[in-house]
């Protein structure tokens, strides 16, 4: 690996170990770093230790576990759909993930399998209805974009219309909405964390698959790549990885389109590099929004979603700026 | 090489090639010309079963290409496609993409793949380029890159869709160079053109297609005196003698009043 892109990717590990450390430690109550050695060993017995193991631990997971999970999805999205415009918060696959969680709640099935179970059934169907749509309309790259952000708006409207008639699916729905990590739990959080892990381990291993894939189509069926089997395989694992953010965190939005392209900025679009970057800067990227959403404005607590636009839309504005005379081939 | 026996093949509701029937032999450069639309680009889509093909048989090395698998197809015939989108990756990473075919699992490209990759950017002159960004590349210096590739994925076919697409006349010229250079290693080369002189000087054999039939497959003197590209065209080919062998232009039938 080259020099610069080590000392990148040493800078991100950095990021996601430190803010972890500092999201395991700070918050409205602070646990000094013996307090949290003493959590760590003793177990959920006094103050700290429930803290720690009800609060801070699943919190801080959650955060890396749906920064991670989000950001590789939107460069997954982005690769196979050849479209830098896309991420699963355009394209409906959160919304469709976000409905089927609304309705699985609504129904009253309320266990962590359920949640992540539905919500990678909805990120998935959201998907395929959009691939579907590319297909049958010939499949311009706008098109791709535009028949996706009518099935996101379809899809929310749908869970709106949900949470209306049935009021009791709405728990925390406003932290649902913009997205949030102020009410993770173990129960939901573990089933969900086995599919990102899973999907995001699958996806490491086929960077070369990936790059192939963006050549084209008919370049990529030339070098011996299935390409309808490898593409409807990454859209499943980018589902997978999407739903089951959106089952913990909520509708969280910007990850998925920011990281991916601040990160290509970085190392450039090579899959080796910028899946293993995408986690770990989206990993990062979240546990630090999160941090700044909880102290803030001690006690108060700002929702996760928001904060992560305030800061991440000047930010992204910020790169595109600065990117004046690179060639670009769109 | 290749052995093509009446194939037919259609889209949904219209039939692009019908009863074509074509043997392509290693270590001449094969050129098919045609009008716009008459099937070219999917016959060469047809060989490397990128489009499935209704009825005929397509033998490669022999064997129907319906029994080898995707990867195994890539091992024998490569594909440049007309239409190629310009990835945001490094000249080296693009040519070692030419070894994929041979990728097994853990999928990493081995020393023998970079040694592969590297022997073919030298064949193309290219190995300054290397760690280049292949979208910073001018068209012409990117057209050595994808040839790079196809040799680095080492089949003993290579099909090109309009290869000289977007490219000056230098540059054109030096891609019919680059494909004798492949026939004399001995490939089997299959090339799409437009430019009818170019691709009668370059052709060992000359295949003319029109509304996916193949009307005449020989020699490009045999084809020149037959006519029949006057008549598909609606033009008149015509030549004259030149140190250097026969020149062959083309001009418009309708007469000027």
């Amino acid at each position: 690996m080259p020099k610069g892109k080590k000392v990148i990717f040493l800078g991100a590990g950095l990021l996601c170990i430190v803010s972890a450390l500092l999201s395991l430690g700070l918050g409205a109550a602070s646990l000094s770093p013996r307090d949290l050695w003493q959590a760590i060993c003793g177990g959920p017995k006094d103050t700290a230790g429930w803290i720690f193991w009800y609060a801070r631990l699943p919190r801080t997971a959650a955060c890396l576990l749906s920064g991670a999970a989000l950001a590789t999805s939107g460069a997954v999205i982005q690769a196979v759909l050849s479209n830098k415009l896309a991420s699963p918060s355009i394209i409906g696959v959160n919304a469709g993930a976000g409905l089927a969680v609304t309705l699985c709640c609504a129904l009253g099935f309320l266990s962590g399998w359920a949640i992540a179970a539905s919500a990678f059934g909805g990120a998935l169907l959201a998907v395929l209805l959009v691939v579907f749509v590319a297909e049958k309309t010939g499949a311009s790259r706008t098109t791709v974009i535009l028949g996706g952000v009518a099935i996101n708006s379809f899809l929310n409207a749908l869970s709106e219309a949900v949470v209306t008639l049935v009021p009791e699916a709405g728990m925390s729905r406003g932290d649902f909405r913009v997205g949030g990590f102020s009410s993770v739990s173990h129960t939901r959080l573990i089933p969900a964390g086995i599919l990102i892990v899973a999907a995001l381990a699958l996806v490491l291993t086929l960077c070369n698959e990936l790059d192939v894939l963006s050549l084209g189509e008919d370049t990529a069926q030339g070098l011996g790549l299935s390409v309808k089997k490898m593409r409807t395989l990454f859209l499943i694992l980018a589902a997978m990885l999407a739903g089951a953010s959106v089952s913990f965190a909520g509708l969280l939005g910007f990850v998925g389109l920011i990281v991916p392209h601040a990160v290509r900025k970085l190392v450039g679009s090579e899959s080796r590099y910028l899946l293993p970057l995408c986690v770990l800067g989206g990993a990062g990227f979240v546990t630090c929004c999160d941090l700044a959403a909880r102290l803030l404005f001690v006690p108060y607590e700002l929702p996760v979603g928001i904060l992560m636009s305030v800061l991440g839309g000047p930010f992204f504005i910020l790169l595109l700026l600065k990117r004046k005379g690179g060639k670009d081939h769109d | 090489m290749i052995k093509v026996e009446n194939l037919s093949l259609s889209y949904p509701g219209h039939p692009v090639l019908s009863g074509v029937n074509l043997s392509i032999p290693a270590g001449k450069v094969t050129v098919i010309v045609g009008p716009n639309g008459c099937g070219k680009s999917t016959f060469l889509k047809a060989l490397v079963s990128i489009c499935p093909c209704d009825s005929g048989t397509i033998l490669v090395d022999g064997q129907n290409i319906s029994r080898y698998s995707t990867k195994e197809l890539a091992r024998k015939v490569a594909y440049l496609a007309q239409n190629r989108q310009v990835p945001d990756i490094s000249v080296l990473r693009m040519v070692l993409h030419g070894r994929f075919p041979y990728l097994s699992y853990p999928r990493r490209y081995k020393k023998e793949d970079f040694s592969i990759a590297y022997e073919a950017m030298e064949q193309m002159g290219i190995e300054d380029l290397a760690e280049e960004p292949l979208n910073a590349l001018s068209g012409g210096t990117r057209q050595k890159v994808y040839i790079a590739m196809a040799l680095a994925q080492d089949t003993p076919a290579i099909l090109l869709d309009e290869p000289t697409t977007f490219l000056d006349v230098a540059h054109q010229l030096q891609m019919m160079e680059h494909a004798r250079f492949l026939a004399e290693k001995g490939k089997a080369v299959v090339m799409v053109l437009h430019d009818l002189s170019m691709a009668m000087q370059t052709a060992d054999q000359l295949a003319v297609m029109a509304e996916g039939r193949l009307l005449r497959c020989g020699e490009p003197e045999m084809i020149f005196n037959s006519g029949c590209l006057d008549s598909v065209f609606g033009i008149r080919v015509c030549r004259f003698q030149t140190p250097e062998g026969w020149q062959y232009y083309y001009q418009s039938n309708h007469k000027r009043a």
